[in-house]
């Protein structure tokens, strides 16, 4: 099989702002057909990665080859395959929707024969063409926001960069631009930054978590869907047994008391276990109330990561 | 070709917002008054040159004392149109979209200085119409007020680059037009206190100071050294402000 070219690949990425290490050793792909979830606090380096993927910042180290172009040797061939929505939307507010698309066209290399249908494609896309000729200054916030997405993408990029692309918006608009971002991921590569578990959930093929400008985890989303990996499980017992009851079960690797009768049961994920605790349960009587299975869920992972470091921190 | 794309966005904006147009109605409006002031003066001197068989023409007469003080004017004006120019992107937060495009730093800040000449060419022209207005009843020096038009827009061009520069310095237009007048009004009054030393300093102190560079042309001599010097005064800041736009990228 032949191996294709990421559209986005960077390699040990890092930023310094004076002593501070912004972002350490970041490593990034993106393929075609995929939306690349990038999780972070706020302040955990997001916004420093993805200026650097779009060459607005200059790596202190680090190399980023965009669809097979390097960015820092060839930039302009190498951004022409990329569009950005920077955090705030660059957006001129005494410029017409219209007016605005079709400079941000010309910006990015689009011909002049191609600039209007260019921007009436991405106005549609977006859903803007009730408004292609007002002011953007006078535009709602969900507009602009998709305003920006539009400029993003109005000269066909084959990698899109989007910074929190859903902050400030209302249930309603997110769920719109949701929908827009999942229509362009499917022919385009998408890496989005959110601090919004959620989204990424709703969204993202693969997920990165950053902290401290370092990327902590990075993996399929498909991880924290599947069911057929249950590595944990929580039981509640009305009459729990001591712990060497348990411990005899084939299968289990630890015992964890949450509570009164309230157990964390670490397990063997390839073997049957919750099936022949239930067993063990009725024979002897333990009372079992319930038992949840704990799938690893992106919350606790993000949770877990991110405060171990800063209770490390802090000791 | 992006270099016309956001020099023609920029004129188009500057166009747009009333700044423009308050500044160049007002600097149009003081230069006009001082040029009928200047014009109502000659005619009362004019009887008197004749008996005495000569003197200054028209043209000598008004081309020094009218671009001299168009020059002062414009000296207020230039900041308040240059002020926007980068420091304004960074205010809306628009700077991400010209740097994440494919277009050099040079270019962004070539197009901007393009699109901010055909602002500064209109000023030229508005101060050019009033010496012109006398055609229709007088003849001019031709050469002469073509030459002082010349030094006028060498002179506006390279207040306008300095404007440029101290533009991408900061975030807040009005630091940047405070500072330009600033830098402006320090080398005239440097070249002032230069002339009362005398020799050498009045050179040396004069030197840096374009209205000093402007003199030769309003009294009809071209002097290619103060065209050089505009030129060069212009393409360093221009350079400068290339360099700035760069670092931000470095430094973020």
């Amino acid at each position: 099989m032949p191996e294709t070219t990421p559209l986005i690949d960077a390699t040990g990425l890092c930023r310094d702002y004076g002593a501070l290490r912004a972002v350490d050793d970041v490593d990034l792909r993106l393929e075609r057909g995929e939306i690349v979830g990038l999780l972070g606090q706020n302040g955990a380096g997001k916004t420093s990665t993805m200026d650097m993927l779009c060459g607005v910042l200059a790596p202190t180290a680090g190399a980023i080859a965009i669809d097979g172009v390097d960015l820092l040797e060839s930039p302009r061939t190498a951004k022409r395959a990329l569009g950005y929505l920077a955090e705030h939307p660059p957006l001129y507010p005494d410029m017409s929707v219209r007016g605005y698309l079709a400079f941000a066209a010309a910006l990015h290399g689009v011909p002049r024969a191609g600039r209007g249908d260019a921007s009436d494609r991405v106005m549609s896309l977006c859903g803007l063409k009730d408004v292609a000729h007002r002011l953007i200054g006078n535009l709602s916030k969900g507009y602009r926001q998709r305003v920006g997405i539009a400029q993003a993408i109005v000269h066909d990029p084959a990698a899109i960069v989007l910074d929190e692309p859903t902050v400030g918006l209302d249930p309603i608009q997110i769920r719109a631009i949701r929908g827009l971002i999942a229509d362009l991921g499917r022919e385009h590569g998408i890496i989005l930054s959110t601090h919004i578990l959620p989204e990424v959930q709703a969204l993202c093929s693969r997920v990165a978590i950053m902290h401290h400008g370092r990327i902590l985890h990075g993996g399929p989303m498909s991880a924290f869907t599947d069911d057929t990996a249950v590595d944990r499980i929580t039981v509640t017992l009305r009459r729990a047994p001591v712990d060497s009851e348990l411990h005899a079960i084939e299968g289990i690797t630890g015992v964890e008391h949450l509570a009164p009768g309230r157990l964390r049961l670490t397990l063997d994920p390839t073997r049957d276990v919750p099936e022949r605790v239930a067993e063990a349960a009725v024979h002897a009587g333990w009372g079992l109330l319930e038992m949840t299975p704990d799938r690893a869920s992106l919350e606790q992972l993000f949770v877990e990561l991110t405060t171990a470091d800063t209770a490390e921190a802090s000791a | 070709m992006t270099i016309l794309t956001i020099a023609g966005r920029e004129l188009a904006g500057l166009f747009r917002s009333p700044t423009a147009w308050v500044v160049l109605a007002g600097a149009q409006l003081v230069t006009g008054f001082i040029f009928l002031l200047h014009l109502e003066s000659y005619l009362q001197v004019q009887p008197k040159l004749i008996g005495s068989g000569g003197g200054p023409g028209v043209t000598a007469f008004l081309a020094p004392r009218l671009y001299g003080a168009a020059a002062m004017i414009h000296l207020f004006a230039i900041p308040l149109l240059t002020m926007q120019l980068i420091a304004g992107e960074r205010r809306q937060g628009t700077l991400p979209l010209l740097l994440g495009a494919p277009v050099s730093t040079l270019e962004i800040i070539l197009g901007k200085f393009l699109g901010l000449l055909g602002i500064l060419l209109a000023m030229v022209a508005l101060t050019a119409l009033m010496p012109l207005s006398l055609t229709l009843f007088t003849d001019l020096d031709g050469g002469a007020l073509a030459l002082a038009i010349t030094g006028h827009f060498l002179f506006v061009t390279g207040a306008g680059a300095l404007g440029l520069w101290l533009s991408t310095l900061t975030r807040e237009p009005t630091i940047a037009a405070t500072a330009t007048l600033g830098i402006l009004l320090a080398l005239l009054l440097l070249g002032e206190w230069g002339g009362t030393l005398g020799s050498p300093w009045s050179g040396l102190l004069g030197w840096p100071a374009p209205a000093t560079h402007l003199d030769p042309f309003l009294t009809g001599l071209f002097d290619s050294a103060a065209a050089v010097f505009f030129i060069l005064f212009a393409g360093l800041f221009v350079t400068l402000a290339v360099r700035r736009l760069d670092n931000d990228r470095l430094q973020g």
